[in-house]
């Protein structure tokens, strides 16, 4: 083919050299000469696929456009032994030519993908546009429980912004940010449903709508908790408890003594079972053991002991109540200093929940009454308005065991705040209570997964054996650890995006939500700059293998516009010519 | 011949000329004014129908100014000479006939007629006709660009979000139309409509008409997915039917011909409220003042929703106390209304004094209206208290609510008696004995005097209201280091006698007269003067008698009966035959009645996966909709979008057909409307079987030192 092309292209040489010296006239010659050689040139360019074989001259500057550069900041390095390519059309070749690479934008999706030497990158970063810039909630969550979604909006021409969230087409809650440039929010909403649910955040200005983003979350039942309850006397206080958690369908063994030797025992939601002595067997089927200081101290060694050993080695949590300071049986920390303070100050009784910035702000009833002197092992859950420990908790071995000297919570409901009840109960018992053993646990993607990226899917389990993980119908052979024979790891790339379905190899099905690639952008982009900025501060790796050799050149089409210009030159010339005559 | 030729040539072109000139003159005027309907349309778009009215004024134009373009025989024969020099200059002499003017003239004329006859002068509009329908044509382009533009602007900015009017979908129905007709009461007009959701006032009457291609069965029709009646036929030929039923609760209705059932409308009824009665002035509770005026004004306004039919001021004015309590009731009719009549302000002036009111007495009053619909509405009950100044003067501030009376006043009889004899015995009886008994019946009515005297708290025996004797103050020992003691030598801290009982001020009054009675009488006898003991003992009694019968308190007398104690199983502490109590119990079932729906919303969220096709799945979505739908019978307004949108949502889902984002928000939304926030419980948290320790371990063991 190329031989035919030439034949032509010489034939064609000829005919026109022929044309220019069988002219009898002999002025400008050479002139007809040149121009007829340039259409010659032209058609060969045109007619025969030409490559350019250049190479790109040392010391050159590289200019790597990533997502969200900017015109004028490339403009200013881009001088004439720049190349500039953006990070798609990227190659190795280049990056080892470059002198000083340039990298513009959010930075480099991707650090892994070529051997870009850190000594010679400038990184030179844009600024984020108005957006979310940081988020974080509760991806699962209990029913009842806030989702509690923080996050950090980057407003950087400090507009004046608006934050909806929006339920179905209904908004739940607002906030109205003010003109700054980086702003911090908090929403903290209920959901109401069960399992699977979505939130859409809407950053407004005005009326224009600035990012739309799915929050999703899984909302599940509570699982219930087996406490067993101890008391030494029948009380008002324990009967509230006990009703409460036989309501909400929690399992309850209670043991009242109402006699010397004479025991009321109750079951609620469960087998009944011989409460009247207290051994490991009994305490293996509970999480909780509750009980107040009388009845812990009744207790016989042998039980003691028991009780203690299960807390170690099997996580039962212990909560003590007591409402008079008595002699601390072996089991508790002998730390526990228990005082009495007198104080008729009604706003000191405004009880605080530790952590817990909510409404939660009970009173105590009474001017007297006992709180827990700090010690080192302590971490307190409820204060009253001084500060002073009323309810706290400490570690014992893989349990807890918590100490509360509030005795008449249930007044509380009695005075119709019920929520308050429910809440002061909810969070004691949520932070002393073991968690339950499972036997395999997952975790699936990072928790802002996005379509068509890798997502990880880890499964931690007692048996190393190989797991099959089934995803949205494909499945997925999970990989052993080789290091850590517990941990079985693959990987999967979500085709598409919204609610995804893991079933695992004991049929549990997991949902988890990929997000579209429009989704969340600024959280992108401020992950691909953190990245990158984090892979330039670390230790410059040795320059020893990334020396560079300088043959490679890189093929090059020669543009098919300097074909026509030389042609329709080479025909100007020979038309003015054939005119002055 | 020639002659006359040129003569009606001439005149014919002079017509045609006079013709040009008209019609230039008409098309400058037509442009002009449509470059001027043109400026109007950009700058405010108005109908293009204008312009056609805006040509009308050229043509009146014509009519107006006729000097404008009336072209005479010598603006001819000007031009003609002006423009023709073969006619040398005498073009006027061709308008006048053969036989005029002098020989000279008519030789002249003759020459020139020929001349005239062979030359075809060229009509000078012919250019400016062509430019001024150039012009005319341009701005008419121009005017339908613009309006064009208009056009194309509204189309666009039309109403971008319009509810879909919900159209009659059944085959076999060609049209529905329904008439309501508000109860008679409201006087509102009948309404008539094609738009199947109805929206009426409660109690209207509904007629729906339907037409029908076919006259094979009844059409019917189905309200709450429960009630079907059918049609009635309106004509012979059965395709024109007839339903008319009133309308009491809010619902749901369908339309059903054959075997196809129309969607859901809604109907959705405006209750009839009862009236609203504000009274401004006076205020709840008013005191008048002693001499102030007895005329109180009263501002009342009333108002309903379909009208007022009456209004009355009932009026109660209460006299006396204790159990002389009298009520005097009246009613005043504040007049009647005109039928629709739907605000009223009232004003009017109470008069206390002819209600007869006394110092003491209280009005209550209140005012109460009817509205047509028969619904009565009553104000709040406002009082006017006319206070008693003779009675404030007395009345103690402390108020004791309990009101209690001794029971023991018999003993004065007695003493009574005693005197009353002793008086007849006196004459038979020594001086001494006399005296002695006479003191004795003193000694008497101290005890009783002092015993009626614990009841007030006196602790001395000294006379009532006598001021404690200082001197007679003990002070006890001196105690050294006791501050309490220390403190009660400084401090006055007895008994204050009038708040040491039960009783209350009134009572205590009288029982401190009836001692001051008792004391008189007591002194009398201790002088030995029974005579004129006994009218202070019968005042005393009198008195007595008063207070035991003044008022009385019912207490019921309660019991208790007790198990008979056995004494020898008393203090043994043997529980051995006492069996401990077990008891067992399990929470109800169903905790939270709407645990369906907030399942339904989770699965509402995540339609996309396979599990929402599962049987389980579907029974809660099924449990939503049958929710929706009881919402939706109940407020159609709020809930009928949800329930469609929930019910097409569970046609798709089977089929695996695409379901619309808006089906799924309008359902989410009306779920978030409907659940409450759950309550918050503990929660048993997970963790793997050894605490985690393992993957601790194991994560430290890779760690670079």
């Amino acid at each position: 083919m190329m031989i035919l092309y030439l034949m032509g292209i010489v034939l064609l040489a000829i005919v026109f050299l022929g044309v220019v010296f069988i002219n009898p006239i002999q002025r400008r010659r050479w002139l007809r000469l040149w121009a007829s050689l340039a259409v010659v040139l032209g058609m060969a360019l045109l007619v025969i696929p030409f490559d350019k074989t250049a190479a790109i001259s040392d010391n050159a500057h590289l200019l790597i456009l990533t997502e969200g550069y900017q015109e004028d900041s490339v403009a200013a390095y881009n001088k004439s032994k720049a190349v500039k390519l953006s990070w798609e059309n990227l190659d190795q070749t280049v990056i080892d030519k470059a002198a000083i690479i340039h990298v513009f934008g959010y930075g480099l999706p991707d650090t892994s993908i070529w051997n870009i030497p850190k000594s010679k990158i400038h990184f030179h970063i844009s600024p984020l546009p108005t957006g979310i810039a940081n988020i974080h909630w509760r991806q699962e969550i209990a029913l009842g429980q806030s989702l509690l979604i923080q996050g950090r909006v980057s407003n950087p021409q400090q507009q004046n912004l608006q934050l909806h969230l929006i339920s179905g087409s209904q908004v739940i809650e607002q906030r109205l940010l003010g003109a700054e440039t980086s702003l911090n929010f908090q929403l903290n909403p209920n959901p109401k449903n069960l399992g699977t649910g979505s939130y859409q955040l809407l950053l407004l200005k005005g009326k224009d709508t600035l990012a739309k983003n799915t929050i999703p979350f899984i909302v599940q039942l509570p699982k219930p908790i087996s406490v067993l309850l101890l008391q030494d006397a029948p009380g008002f206080e324990q009967k509230f408890l006990k009703n409460w958690l036989t309501d909400h369908g929690y399992q309850l063994a209670a043991r009242t003594r109402i006699s010397k030797q004479l025991f009321d025992q109750a079951f609620s939601n469960r087998a009944s079972a011989n409460l009247l002595n207290i051994n490991a067997n009994l305490l293996s089927g509970f999480d909780l053991l509750l009980t107040d200081e009388a009845s812990l101290n009744s207790l016989s060694a042998l039980e003691q002991l028991q009780i203690r050993a299960t807390i170690r080695e099997k996580g039962l949590g212990l909560l003590v109540t007591t409402d008079t300071i008595l002699k601390h049986a072996a089991i508790l920390d002998q730390q526990l200093v228990l005082k009495s303070i007198q104080d008729s100050v009604g706003a000191n009784h405004v009880l605080n929940m530790q952590g817990q910035d909510s409404a939660w702000h009970p009173m105590l009833n009474k001017d007297a009454y006992l709180t827990i002197l700090p010690s080192s092992t302590f971490q307190t859950l409820v204060s009253d308005a001084k500060s002073r420990m009323l309810t706290g908790i400490y570690l014992e071995g893989m349990g807890k065991i918590g100490f509360s000297t509030l005795g008449q919570t249930h007044l509380w409901s009695l005075a119709g705040k019920q929520w308050d009840y429910d809440f002061y109960w909810t969070q004691l018992l949520e932070s002393v209570t073991s968690q339950s053993a499972t036997k395999e646990s997952w975790t699936i993607g990072s928790g802002m997964d996005f379509v068509k990226q890798a997502t990880p899917i880890i499964q931690y389990k007692d048996a190393s054996q190989d797991s099959i993980a089934l995803v949205s119908g494909s499945k997925i052979y999970l990989q052993q650890n080789p290091f850590m024979g517990f941990k079985q790891e693959g990987q999967f790339w979500p085709q598409q995006s919204g609610w995804q379905n893991l079933v695992t190899t004991s049929g549990q099905i997991k949902p988890w939500y990929v997000f579209d690639k429009q989704e969340w952008p600024l959280l992108q982009w401020t992950k691909r700059r953190q990245l990158t900025e984090a892979w330039l501060a670390q230790q410059v790796e040795s320059t020893k293998g990334s020396a560079i050799e300088n043959e490679a050149s890189q093929r090059q089409v020669v543009p098919a516009i300097w074909a026509w210009l030389i042609l329709l030159l080479g025909l100007a010339v020979l038309w003015i010519e054939s005119k002055l005559e | 011949m020639l002659e006359q030729t040129h003569l009606t040539q001439i005149k014919l072109l002079l017509k045609q000329w006079q013709l040009l000139k008209a019609g230039l003159f008409l098309l400058r005027a037509m442009t002009l004014l449509a470059f001027l309907f043109l400026l109007i349309q950009c700058l405010h778009p108005i109908s293009n129908l204008w312009l056609l009215a805006l040509e009308l004024l050229a043509v009146m134009a014509i009519l107006i100014f006729p000097k404008q373009w009336k072209l005479s025989e010598t603006d001819l024969a000007a031009y003609l000479n002006a423009n023709y020099p073969l006619l040398e200059d005498s073009a006027d002499l061709l308008f006048q006939s053969t036989d005029q003017g002098t020989q000279l003239e008519q030789w002249q004329r003759q020459k020139i007629a020929s001349v005239f006859l062979q030359l075809q002068p060229k009509h000078p509009f012919v250019k400016a006709l062509s430019i001024w329908i150039g012009i005319l044509t341009t701005v008419l382009m121009a005017l339908l660009l613009v309006s064009l533009f208009h056009w194309s602007y509204s189309n666009k900015n039309a109403s971008p979000v319009e509810l879909p009017v919900s159209k009659l979908v059944v085959a076999g129905i060609r049209s529905m139309h329904i008439q309501i007709q508000p109860p008679a009461y409201t006087g509102k007009p009948k309404l008539e409509q094609e738009a199947p959701a109805i929206n009426a006032i409660e109690g209207a009457t509904v007629e729906w008409v339907v037409i029908t291609d076919a006259s094979m069965v009844a059409p019917a029709i189905r309200f709450n997915d429960s009630i079907t009646q059918e049609f009635k036929p309106l004509d012979s030929t059965h395709t024109k039917w007839r339903f008319q039923t009133k309308v009491n609760t809010n619902g749901l209705y369908q339309i059903k011909f054959g075997k196809t059932l129309s969607e859901h409308y809604a109907i959705e009824l405006v209750h009839d409220l009862p009236p609203v009665i504000r009274i401004k002035e006076p205020a709840a509770y008013k005191t008048i003042d002693y001499g102030a005026s007895l005329q109180v004004p009263l501002k009342a306004s009333i108002s309903d929703d379909y009208g007022l039919v009456q209004t009355k001021l009932m009026l109660t004015v209460a006299s006396g106390g204790g159990e002389a309590v009298k009520f005097q009731d009246q009613e005043r009719d504040l007049g009647r209304f005109a039928p629709g009549e739907l605000n009223k302000e009232i004003l009017l002036t109470i008069n206390l004094q002819s209600l007869k009111m006394q110092p003491g007495d209280e009005l209550y009053y209140y005012v109460k209206a009817l509205d047509s619909h028969g619904q009565e509405a009553r104000s709040d009950i406002h009082i006017i208290n006319l206070p008693d100044t003779a009675e404030l003067m007395n009345t103690d501030i402390t108020i004791n609510s309990l009101n209690l009376k001794p029971e023991f006043f018999r003993s004065q009889r007695q003493i009574i008696i005693e005197t009353e004899q002793l008086l007849r015995d006196r004459d038979r009886m020594p001086l001494d004995s006399f005296k002695e008994k006479s003191n004795s019946l003193g000694i008497d009515q101290k005890l009783l005097r002092l015993r009626y005297g614990k009841f007030l708290g006196e602790e001395s025996m000294g006379e009532i209201g006598v001021g404690h004797d200082e001197d007679e103050h003990e002070h006890g020992a001196e105690v050294f280091g006791d501050a309490s003691a220390i403190m009660d030598e400084f401090s006055h801290k007895h008994d204050n006698a009038e708040d040491a009982s039960f009783f209350d001020p009134q009572t205590k009054m009288q029982l401190k007269a009836i001692l001051n009675e008792m004391w008189k009488s007591e002194l009398q006898l201790r002088t030995f003067f029974p005579k004129e003991a006994l009218p202070f003992e019968y005042k005393a009694l009198r008195l007595l008698k008063d207070l035991q019968q003044q008022s009385r308190a019912y207490v019921a007398k309660t019991s208790q009966k007790t198990t008979p104690i056995k004494f020898e199983k008393r203090l043994t502490a043997d529980l051995s035959k006492i069996i401990p109590p077990l008891k067992i119990q399990t929470a109800p079932n169903n905790m939270d009645p709407l645990m369906a729906l907030r399942q339904g919303m989770g699965l509402l969220a995540s339609l996309d996966l396979g599990t929402a096709k599962q049987t389980a799945s579907l029974l809660v979505l099924n449990q939503t909709l049958n929710q929706l739908h009881q919402e939706a019978i109940a407020k159609p307004g709020k809930y009928l979008l949800a329930f469609e949108a929930m019910k097409r949502i569970m046609e798709q889902l089977p089929l695996s057909k695409p379901i619309s984002n808006n089906d799924r928000h309008l359902a989410i939304t009306a779920c978030e409307h409907l659940l409450k926030t759950a309550t918050r419980l503990p929660n048993l948290q997970q963790r793997s079987a050894d605490g985690g320790l393992s993957q601790q371990y194991f994560i430290h063991l890779n760690r670079k030192p």
